[in-house]
């Protein structure tokens, strides 16, 4: 389960966000319309998840992985009608599009980067709703993480940060904002490592494999090849994964260094990969990995907290 | 020490596959067709293989005839296929036709796929 830090000094900002909205300006984000007749097959042998399930209206994460199994970066595929609009994680649009194009050989296959033509606002919040309806974009309807609807030239997609629901707005990059509090990138950072999300490129690198960084409900196992798969499926059948993304809650508040070690009986057990006032994202060695379990990070003591999604009964 | 001579940058058919691909061609009700040879990405390793039965080729192809029959080759995928030797394993426990790809570095577990 995800669980929700609360236990350091200062509110949580996801505590904040249920009785207000928030507005977050994520046009740094990329923004790729990819067409053609062979768009979602080509995709679907290039990334984890099981693209050709996907309707017109519906979306899914899927993540883009070297032959290696290792995360080039976690997509977003959202199927429109004669189109799907993939959403990048900042900077790797150009990477991403480049690495489609690389393996597009006889395929009717086109990549348009939208990404400095369109503006992208992530709206989170209990009123995030009402604020998308407030702007006529109406958010009925958008009940699964990532339905979408067009409305005009813009589209809303029904969002999720960990356990936070949220809408996402992509319009024209002339468009008036929402009608909401626009917070800084450092408050979207904060609520992502209360949430335990990964991102790039702290989380999801070449370092990494999918399973390692919790992607697992973004991987297909039944789907047939895509590249990386036979390492992916390896890693998962013979339960060979060594690491899994945690998250620590820092005694008195205190803030770990990116990069630095953590220590459990002298031992070197992990990394720490994004860090806040009291709480931070780590990779941590399977064998330690458990919820409750003490750490330390430069003599700082902090506690594990087990945010691995939960496993599929199939 | 001898040098190691590069890999010739064309792309072959043995006898023993081009007869093949001739009985699998009029089994298939197309006896004049020829081969295509091509390479598209996905499988595990990131590119496959890929072998079809056409009339035509397409423009831009590159052809190369051998042993009686003509293989269509793209120009991007004749990048990753340069040096390749197309073979068969026949047999209870052969692979039907196996790409020899000396631009290979590895290949998946059932040799399907490969990168470079």
């Amino acid at each position: 389960m995800v669980a929700d830090a609360t236990t350091h000094d200062m509110p949580s900002l996801t505590r904040r966000l249920e009785s207000r909205v928030a507005a977050f300006d994520v046009s740094d984000s990329g923004r790729l319309r990819v067409s053609g007749d062979d768009a979602i097959d080509l995709l679907n042998r290039l990334s984890t998840n099981d693209l050709e399930r996907l309707e017109v209206g519906r979306g899914m994460g899927t993540t883009l992985t070297t032959n290696k199994g290792r995360i080039i970066d976690l997509l977003r595929v959202l199927r429109r009608d004669g189109d799907l609009l993939v959403l990048t994680s900042p900077g790797t649009q150009r990477r991403v599009a480049e690495w489609i194009d690389f393996y597009t050989f006889a395929e009717d296959v086109e990549v348009e980067d939208l990404t400095g033509d369109t503006a992208h606002w992530l709206i989170v919040g209990a009123d995030a709703a009402e604020t998308v309806d407030r702007a006529r974009l109406d958010a009925d309807g958008l009940r699964e993480y990532l339905d979408h609807r067009d409305v005009g030239d813009v589209t809303i997609v029904r969002a999720q940060l960990g356990n936070v629901s949220a809408y996402e707005v992509i319009s024209p990059i002339d468009a008036k904002p929402p009608d909401a509090d626009a917070l800084q990138p450092g408050d979207l950072e904060l609520l992502r490592i209360e949430q335990g999300v990964p991102a790039y490129p702290n989380e999801l690198n070449e370092a990494h494999n999918p399973l390692e960084a919790n992607l697992k409900p973004h991987i297909s196992f039944n789907k047939g090849c895509y590249i990386g798969q036979e390492v992916v499926a390896r890693l998962d059948t013979y339960d060979r994964v060594q690491r899994w993304l945690c998250q620590l809650v820092v005694d008195d508040g205190e803030t770990l260094e990116v990069g630095a070690a953590v220590i459990v009986d002298d031992a070197n057990v992990g990394e720490v990969t994004t860090s806040a006032p009291g709480l931070a994202l780590a990779y941590l060695r399977k064998r330690v990995y458990e919820d409750g379990a003490r750490v330390a990070v430069d003599g700082v003591e902090a506690t594990v907290r087990d945010i691995r999604p939960p496993e599929d009964d199939d | 020490m001898p040098k190691t001579m590069p890999a010739p940058l064309t792309i072959s058919i043995d006898k023993d596959a081009a007869k093949h691909v001739r009985a699998f061609a009029e089994q298939s009700g197309m006896p004049d067709a020829n081969l295509r040879v091509a390479v598209k990405g996905g499988g595990c390793a990131g590119m496959t293989y890929v072998l079809d039965l056409v009339n035509e080729p397409k423009e831009n192809d590159k052809i190369i005839e051998e042993h009686g029959m003509e293989l269509f080759v793209d120009r991007k995928s004749y990048i990753f296929l340069a040096g390749t030797v197309l073979e068969y394993s026949g047999g209870l426990n052969g692979k039907g036709f196996v790409f020899n790809n000396p631009n290979a570095k590895t290949t998946c577990g059932c040799g399907t796929s490969f990168s470079v």
